[in-house]
């Protein structure tokens, strides 16, 4: 039992590690998307050029972004809730209303994550690709279904592990909403 | 079944899900495919699903909410919210309430570049606080102005909200940026006039510090230059069409990066701390806005807004008359909801009616922002008055004297909303003028 217990804890700090992971492709595009636009700025006011197919570059990497931020977010426990009735209710109450909450989500997640997978399949078929620099725009959707994937297993998690004190939500550094 | 019963229903659940704290993504996600299930068929939830998680995703627009969050971590970083506070106060401090009055232009030169009401209450309070205390100043007051100050965090572009309500609703950014300008200014205004009445009528409120040389008044400016270099970029690339909202957060992101690192005051750790404080802001935001269009979809289908739009036409309501409605109840709801789930739950409604009132949206938008940070700024839920409680705690701040701080703030606010109501023109003056 205490095995099972373990290697489930083992199994549990692997997956985090893995999402600390994906998260840093969020971090990178994010400070890709900055660049891209800068240095499109740059080149239409300084150079007279501005960079091919800066608009639609964007656009992909938003997907790495909005993926990435959504696991984050779902492992930070960072999703906007109304408490205050829940905080009126007992413990035990709380717990086991948190379980149902992360269950909902895994199954919401879930389904997002097989539709946009397939929606990335549909376009790699349809070898959809983009108008200036005709990239593949599969990838990135496929991105975003693993993403969201995670998101359902983070939630899946949750379920058991319903514990809110020992997260921080805000990294040390800056603050936002 | 009409579909408007269902669609009555529907909002019913979500209502009681999001009170019961069920997350406001899932309650939105769950109602509204369940809905478009119950009016349509699972298919076409499925697609509506996928197309609305594809769409905002890959959103032009959207990319610029992160941009402008990023910027508010970085400038949190260089520590140039410090510099201005304190280039602030050497150029009010003399006066009756100075020093609240510089909290409120302190929260206003950090509205510039970020767009978030908590944010901007949480690190004015951490900057001001043991300023307005160490030089005694009515902790009432003190905790009042740092609350007040957070309500321009969304409205003084760039904001959070604005950019959320111009994806809900279609409007465009740019022009909604351009146009909340004024109004921000407006409203920081109105909030310094409130303070030197209060302070004048009760000096012990707000004792005036001794005077600065006009020399360090001089010097002091050179500290705003980050700040006010930031605003041009914003509003004057926007409002001169030489940037996009897009453009213009780049922009300064690296120009404040820049500063960052020139400073010295970037670490490893803090920039890292910098992208996940970015990266959790923009997933919450992200789920939000898939879901709610979700839900726009099957109150579309539900064709509730058309029947709540019919029934109000009986009342022969004019487009004013529902403005000041919504703005009623957005009131009502501002008391248990927060900014973002007040708009998300009644936007697949509203927009609607105010389309066929013909109610200037961006005019509407402005309203809604400044309704909405009234309710982060009215007790007994408001973040922003918590936010100052619990960073006040150690200076003895209580819950009790944030609420009692706050009330001058909330009537001036709603001062504030009357005027926007009556002189639209307040709002619209500086779209007029876009190229």
């Amino acid at each position: 039992m205490m095995n099972i217990k373990n290697r489930t804890r083992v199994v549990i700090k692997c997956f985090y590690s893995f999402i600390e992971v994906v998260a840093w492709f969020g971090y990178i595009f994010l400070g890709g998307i900055v660049l891209l636009v800068f240095v499109d700025v740059g080149g239409r006011y300084i150079f007279n050029k501005p960079l091919l197919g800066a608009f639609e570059s964007v656009e992909l990497a938003m997907n790495i972004v909005a993926g990435a931020a959504v696991m984050y977010t779902t492992v930070k426990r960072g999703h906007v809730s109304i408490d205050i009735l829940t905080t009126r209710f007992s413990r035990h109450t709380q717990i086991i209303m948190q379980s149902v909450f992360s269950f909902l989500g895994f199954v919401a997640w879930l389904a997002t994550a097989y539709q946009v997978f397939l929606l990335a399949l549909s376009f790699l078929k349809r070898g959809v690709i983009t108008n200036v620099l005709s990239i593949n725009c599969a990838p990135t959707l496929f991105f975003l279904a693993t993403a969201v994937f995670l998101s359902s297993l983070t939630s899946l998690i949750q379920i058991f592990d319903h514990g809110v004190s020992d997260v921080t939500v805000f990294e040390e550094g800056g603050r936002s909403q | 079944m009409s579909s408007e019963l269902i669609g009555g229903i529907g909002f019913g659940i979500m209502l009681l899900f999001m009170f019961l704290g069920l997350p406001i993504w899932i309650c939105m996600f769950l109602v509204g495919a369940a809905g478009i299930t119950v009016l349509g068929n699972l298919h076409q939830a499925w697609n509506v699903v996928a197309t609305c998680a594809h769409n905002v995703a890959s959103d032009y627009t959207f990319a610029t909410l992160p941009v402008f969050l990023l910027i508010g971590e970085f400038a949190d970083i260089s520590g140039m919210m410090n510099e201005s506070y304190n280039a602030l106060n050497t150029l009010v401090g003399k006066l009756r309430g100075g020093l609240a009055m510089a909290s409120i232009l302190g929260a206003g030169a950090f509205s510039c570049i970020s767009g978030s009401s908590m944010a901007c209450s949480a690190i004015m309070t951490r900057v001001a606080l043991p300023q307005l205390i160490d030089r005694k100043y009515d902790p009432e007051l003190a905790a009042g102005a740092l609350a007040a100050g957070g309500t321009l965090g969304n409205l003084i572009p760039p904001g959070t909200v604005l950019i959320i309500y111009a994806l809900l609703t279609d409007v465009s950014l740019g022009k909604l940026f351009v146009a909340c300008y004024i109004p921000g200014f407006l409203l920081a205004f109105m909030y310094l006039v409130q303070i030197y009445i209060q302070c004048t009528l009760k000096p012990s409120l707000g004792p005036g510090a001794s005077s600065s040389t006009w020399k360090a008044k001089l010097l002091s400016t050179k500290d705003l230059s980050p700040v006010l270099v930031s605003l041009i970029v914003i509003l004057g690339g926007i409002q001169f069409g030489v940037f996009t909202p897009n453009e213009a957060a780049s922009v300064c992101t690296v120009f404040i990066f820049i500063y960052a690192v020139v400073r010295r005051t970037v670490t490893g750790q803090n920039l890292l701390g910098a992208f996940k404080n970015t990266l959790v802001s923009t997933g919450m935001v992200f789920a939000i806005i898939i879901s709610s269009q979700i839900f726009t979809v099957f109150s579309a289908l539900s064709k509730l807004p058309q029947a709540l739009s019919v029934w109000l036409m009986e009342f022969h309501l004019s487009g004013l008359g529902l403005v000041i409605l919504i703005m009623v109840i957005y009131a009502i709801l501002g008391i248990p909801l927060n900014v973002i789930s007040v708009m998300l739950l009644t936007m697949p409604i509203f927009l609607p009616l105010l389309v066929a009132f013909k109610v200037d949206l961006l005019w509407f938008g402005i309203l809604t922002i400044t309704q909405c940070e009234l309710a982060n700024l009215s007790p007994p839920v408001g973040v922003n008055l918590f936010i100052v409680a619990q960073m006040g705690k150690p200076y003895g701040i209580s819950m009790g004297t944030v609420f009692k701080g706050s009330i001058p703030f909330c009537v001036t606010c709603l001062v504030f909303i009357i005027v926007l109501i009556a002189f639209p023109q307040i709002s619209l003056f500086m779209v007029s003028q876009m190229k």
